[in-house]
């Protein structure tokens, strides 16, 4: 049934590393006509990745001889930019074993509108195509803020776990607005799927400054976040990085995006606010930082981090919050969120 | 002039604390020039629950746990780790505050509250006055006046340009002999000092604008500026009234539409931010409790202006 499929290798999948693209990996402007027009004749070279997006999947994509790590961009972006993108990851010096983009032009010659603009049919019925069936290994997310990367990606969290049946998944589908042959292409696909609960995290770029807050339903699983710094340090604590993984990831940020000490204290100050990180990472960072070679940083930098977070923390320790297995009510988000639309559109009636 | 600015904010000044505070951080913080940050003191919980809820850069601001926040954000400052305080809390808390952690400028010992308002010439045309003080204190002797004028003058310098703006006394009566002790005094003492000294206006005197800088004691800056903004205020609620009960007022108010929504900005004490603490050898803005997150925002916009053109310097130059 899979259509599109990682290239064959022997070795063992350890991790699967799944990407958006626009506002996730490079930055886009997508909504406005000169914004989408502006990025479809952009070359490749002007195209500027999201800060600490390069480093982090550097980071991440390192791993013994025997083992394999994959990463798979699923883009809405149209399947005409394919060349572009390739050559901006040749650039960027990152070789993605699979990169998926939307027939826009198709669906614009098949009169289905709503899928132009629509994301939750295509690409989680692309998510769910690009999936081996059978696969065990741990998936980490990538997404942003700009569309509805949180509730797609949640959703396929937890159909690969096998834990929404079909009847939910259909009303889901049916509220979200979704086309009649997707849906039948998603179900198909979540019905041949042989659950495994390998989704982990499922970080949301906030490229729109979106509050945070507002993906509180998706669980802890969701992690929204304003830069890869904040990644680096949430997979250094889950333990799928290492921390002089986290020091290169800075040290790319305060070389290339203009980072410093404070936003990178106060990065991790947020997650500590968040309950993204408990009080424990803070003292694992103290003691590991003893052990790791900070030369490629800024003389004192690290000590200076370690001494401003210590300053920042809460008074009283803080837990993280924990994975939880209960499912979002996908149902009411999707209400709620379009509730949040109009309100947002209604104008208030003041003469002044 | 340091090279990143950091102002620290009290997060449970002001009636909509903390939501309309963190509301014009969060605002500041996605706009934020490179080197600019924002310290939000307060009770962390407090500030964390409101901060998740709001559109903001994480990365451009810290929130610092207290519990008497006016006092941690000038402990901050005096350390070094902030630059500027930016509170609506009440004004003799702040004073207190911080004369308990910053200096005097040299030559000046009573501290005041600056704040300009608007004030229209004889053509009609729009200019602003400054008036202090505003409510740093209630009482003020004349050498306490003195003081006033002479930090006033350099600051409307600063705002306005003008070499030598002119300064008045606020009393009950144009007469120079007229008027409460400690202001026939200052009158005397103000007259032998190289300022534009012009005399004596009285309330009527105020919004018609003519003076560049007005002082007067705490008590009656305070109510004079109020006056003025619920004057303002009361004047824009009635003609809304009126707009939505009879359809002729209705007609008459949209032809009248573009010139009343510019004298609403005018008159809209939240376009002027806040009340700059003159005095100190830092920088204290003090917003009003009424603040919403616009008005906010401009206070803490005011502080950083503030910081960069170094105010307290300034002022230490031209009253030692």
């Amino acid at each position: 049934m899979t259509t599109t499929t990682v290239p064959e290798d022997p070795r063992e999948i350890v991790h699967i590393y799944r990407w958006d693209l626009d506002k996730t990996y490079i930055k886009t402007e997508f909504e406005t006509w000169q914004g989408l027009l502006r990025t479809a004749f952009q070359k490749p070279e002007d195209k500027t990745n999201i800060p600490g997006a390069v480093s982090l999947l550097r980071e991440i994509c390192q791993h013994r001889d025997d083992e394999r790590v994959v990463v798979t961009f699923v883009s809405g972006s149209p399947t005409q930019m394919r060349d572009r993108l390739l050559r901006k990851f040749e650039l960027d010096g990152i070789k993605p074993d699979l990169l998926v983009l939307k027939p826009i032009v198709q669906n614009i010659l098949k009169g289905r509108f709503r899928a132009v603009k629509g994301q939750v049919g295509y690409k989680l019925g692309a998510l769910l195509d690009v999936r081996n069936f059978t696969t065990t290994a741990a998936e980490t997310l990538f997404g942003d803020d700009a569309e509805m990367d949180a509730f797609i990606y949640s959703m396929y969290a937890d159909i690969v776990a096998g834990r929404m049946d079909r009847d939910l998944l259909r009303s889901i589908l049916v509220e979200a607005e979704v086309y009649a042959s997707p849906m039948q292409r998603i179900l198909a696909f979540a019905d041949a799927i042989e659950p495994h609960d390998t989704v982990g995290r499922i970080f949301i770029n906030l490229e729109g400054r979106t509050p945070p807050g507002r993906f509180l339903p998706f669980g802890a699983r969701v992690v929204p976040i304003v830069n890869y710094f904040q990644a680096a340090l949430v997979l250094w604590s889950d333990g799928v990085l290492a921390l002089d993984g986290v020091v290169r990831v800075a040290a790319g940020m305060l070389a290339r995006d203009q980072y410093g000490l404070f936003e990178f204290a106060n990065s991790f100050q947020d997650l500590l606010r968040r309950r993204v990180l408990g009080s424990d990472a803070l003292e694992r960072l103290q003691q590991e930082a003893e052990e790791v070679d900070f030369s490629i940083l800024p003389s004192q930098l690290a000590d200076r981090f370690v001494d401003r977070v210590r300053a920042l923390a809460p008074r009283t320790n803080v837990d993280a919050r924990q994975f939880d297995e209960t499912m979002p009510d996908y149902l009411e988000i999707l209400r709620s969120d379009r509730a949040l639309k109009q309100r947002v559109t209604e104008v208030p009636r003041r003469l002044f | 002039m340091p090279a990143d600015l950091t102002i620290a904010i009290d997060a449970t000044g002001g009636y909509g604390a903390p939501s309309a505070v963190v509301e014009a951080v969060g605002e500041l913080s996605r706009t934020a020039a490179a080197g600019t940050y924002y310290a939000l003191v307060g009770p962390h919980d407090w500030i964390a629950e409101v901060l998740v809820r709001t559109r903001h850069n994480p990365e451009k601001i810290a929130v610092i746990s207290s519990d008497q926040p006016i006092d941690r954000a000038c402990e901050l400052i005096a350390a070094g780790e902030a630059d500027a305080l930016v509170t609506a809390g009440n004004p003799a808390a702040v004073v207190a505050a911080a004369q308990a952690r910053f200096q005097m400028v040299p030559s000046i010992d009573r501290a005041a509250l600056a704040t300009v308002f608007p004030t229209w010439d004889s053509n009609g045309g729009e200019q602003f006055s400054l008036i202090l003080d505003v409510g740093a204190s209630f009482r003020a002797s004349a050498e306490h006046l003195v003081q006033f004028a002479q930090m006033g003058v350099q600051y409307a310098r600063i705002v306005t340009g003008h070499a030598e703006p002119s300064v008045a006394l606020l009393s009950s009566s144009p007469d120079p002999l007229h008027g409460p002790d400690e202001v026939t005094r200052a009158v005397e003492l103000l007259s032998n000092t190289p300022l534009n000294f012009v005399g004596t206006v009285d309330g009527y005197q105020v919004p018609r604008g003519g003076i560049d800088v007005i002082v007067c004691e705490g008590f009656a800056g305070d109510l004079t500026t109020k006056v003025i903004e619920g004057f303002a205020d009361a004047a824009f609620e009635m003609a809304e009234n009126a707009y939505h009960r009879k359809f002729a007022y209705k007609m008459g108010l949209k032809l009248l539409l573009p010139g009343l929504r510019k004298i609403r900005r005018a008159v809209d004490f939240e376009e002027y931010g806040g009340a700059p603490l003159l005095g100190f050898d830092k920088v204290v803005i003090v917003a009003d409790p009424r603040s919403s997150p616009r008005a906010f925002a401009n206070a803490v916009k005011l502080a950083a202006k503030s910081v960069r053109s170094d105010l307290p310097s300034q002022i230490a130059a031209a009253t030692s």
